[in-house]
């Protein structure tokens, strides 16, 4: 079997993921529009290292784990302007959209920042990618006891903050 | 462990929600221009069927595949049976339908193969998609495919056109998550198109497996017979110059579009930059399709064209189709 050239490639993986991962990393940014750049530099990125890939599940795991680092990187950017209201995180309200989910979710995302990063990471991966616990310690590159208590840690902190104002 | 899952739960619904709301714009143009340091001159090719030895299953379709040949004189088409042009429906950046030519075998049965050239076909446009030949047999994809699938017919029956694969059409890669930039159910108007045009039919099209009617195509779940959908058209495609053509000057810029109040909005690039514009008013209008032209004056080099309209709300270009050409 003959293999994509890096153009094929980011143009099927770009279909298969880029939606997914922009909604990962604006979850994890706050900020849609840097969560496009930050995914698009990740697909940029890909496409130079493409002839060491070569392979669709590395890639998408490449991907994925480069777009978690970029958006790392790009909140130590952005200390300065830390500490404000989280906005929800999407600009398209559906249409039962009621106030009160928007406001359960805004209280969601208010619990998650009160979470360590890395605590927020393991939980975006297992919850919103839904990924294994073994996916996440390479994703992340900790051990699997480590996704472990960071997830079990991120929930019971989350009983406390979020649970509460069910 | 209980209270923990029932977090899980709620977290995993909220993250969801969240996310949905999240609709990125298309961004792979942008990906693929950075990946270009310079804009580099594209050899002007054409595709030319190469008849294969191989029979498939049914022992009449002749196996075929497409490469690309230079433009050179002295290279001659490999000549083995008639051909036909066939039009093929692929996507673009948008998810929306878009048309080429692809020249096939003739073996008499239209239908048959258009849908063989569909599985086969690598859009020229390298802003086009076609995500069928991801099922084929000698798709490069690099996934693993659960298997190959052939058409084993394509029939009009009275007011309806069954086309029968040998094979599963849902999903081509069972083990890889797949969360489409593009609306899935765009995949069964490229094959709806497709057969349609080759039979010039409007007949509906029921998709089979092995004579049972599927019940999703390409991760989309699909209500059969599957009718067109004419909203699924690309609003502006330009038809000439094609894909790497070298023209003379001036040159005329052709296609079909249905954009708002008749309006098509052109600019010729060159090394990124636009050396030139204007509009036009197209013969098509507000959903109803009609051929625009423009004409160009250019100095020798490379090009690129592009045709689209502007979002009447905020400005925004949007249908944009374009074309790289080189002016001799």
């Amino acid at each position: 079997m003959t293999t994509w050239d890096a153009d094929e490639a980011v143009s099927q993986l770009y279909g298969a993921h880029y939606t997914r991962l922009v909604r990962l990393a604006t979850l994890l940014l706050r900020d849609q529009a840097v969560a496009e750049e930050v995914v698009q530099d990740c697909f940029v990125a890909m496409h130079g290292k493409w002839s060491r890939l070569r392979d669709p599940d590395k890639a998408a795991a490449y991907l994925r784990q480069s777009v978690v680092n970029r958006s790392r990187s790009a909140l130590r950017r952005r200390t300065v302007a830390a500490r404000h209201e989280p906005e929800p995180v999407g600009s398209h309200p559906s249409a039962e959209d009621s106030m009160l989910e928007r406001e359960r979710r805004a209280e969601m995302l208010v619990a998650l920042d009160g979470l360590s990063q890395r605590q927020r990471e393991v939980l975006l991966l297992r919850y919103y990618l839904d990924l294994s616990e073994a996916d996440i310690a390479e994703t992340l590159r900790i051990s699997r006891g480590a996704v472990k208590s960071h997830s079990s840690r991120g929930l019971a902190t989350l009983r406390t903050t979020w649970g509460e104002s069910r | 462990m209980n209270d923990h899952d029932d977090m899980g739960a709620r977290l995993a619904r909220g993250l969801q929600e969240e996310a949905e709301r999240v609709r990125p714009e298309s961004g792979l143009q942008s990906i693929l221009a950075r990946t270009r340091p310079a804009p580099a001159r594209r050899p002007r090719s054409h595709w030319w069927p190469v008849v294969g030895g191989t029979l498939a299953t049914g022992g009449l379709v002749a196996a075929f595949a497409f490469v690309a040949v230079d433009d050179d004189p002295t290279v001659e088409p490999p000549v083995a049976t008639a051909t036909s042009a066939v039009t093929l429906y692929f996507t673009n950046l948008d998810g929306k339908l878009v048309s080429g030519l692809a020249e096939v075998p003739d073996t008499g049965d239209h239908g048959l193969d258009a849908v063989n050239a569909l599985l086969a076909a690598t859009p020229e446009d390298p802003d086009y998609f076609n995500t069928w030949r991801s099922l084929s047999a000698d798709n490069d994809s690099g996934l693993e495919l659960s298997s190959p699938v052939t058409v084993s017919s394509v029939e009009p029956v009275g007011n309806l056109i069954t086309v029968d694969f040998d094979g599963p059409v849902d999903n081509p890669w069972p083990l890889t998550q797949i969360d489409w930039a593009i609306d899935p159910e765009t995949f069964s108007q490229q094959l709806v198109w497709t057969v349609q045009n080759a039979l010039d039919s409007d007949a509906g099209v029921l998709v089979t497996m092995n004579g049972e009617a599927v019940d999703s195509i390409l991760t989309a779940e699909v209500r059969q017979p599957i009718a067109e959908d004419p909203y699924a058209l690309a609003p502006v495609q330009i038809e000439s110059p094609n894909q790497g053509d070298t023209v003379s000057s001036p040159a005329t810029v052709s296609g079909q579009s249905a954009t708002f109040e008749a309006n098509v909005v052109w600019r010729v690039k060159q090394n990124g930059q636009v050396v030139t514009d204007g509009f036009t008013t197209s013969e098509g209008a507000n959903g109803v399709f009609g051929p625009f032209e423009f004409t160009v004056n250019l100095p020798p080099g490379d090009y690129t064209v592009e045709a689209f309209e502007h979002n009447m709300e905020n400005g925004k270009v949007i249908n944009l189709d374009s074309k790289d050409f080189t002016v001799h």
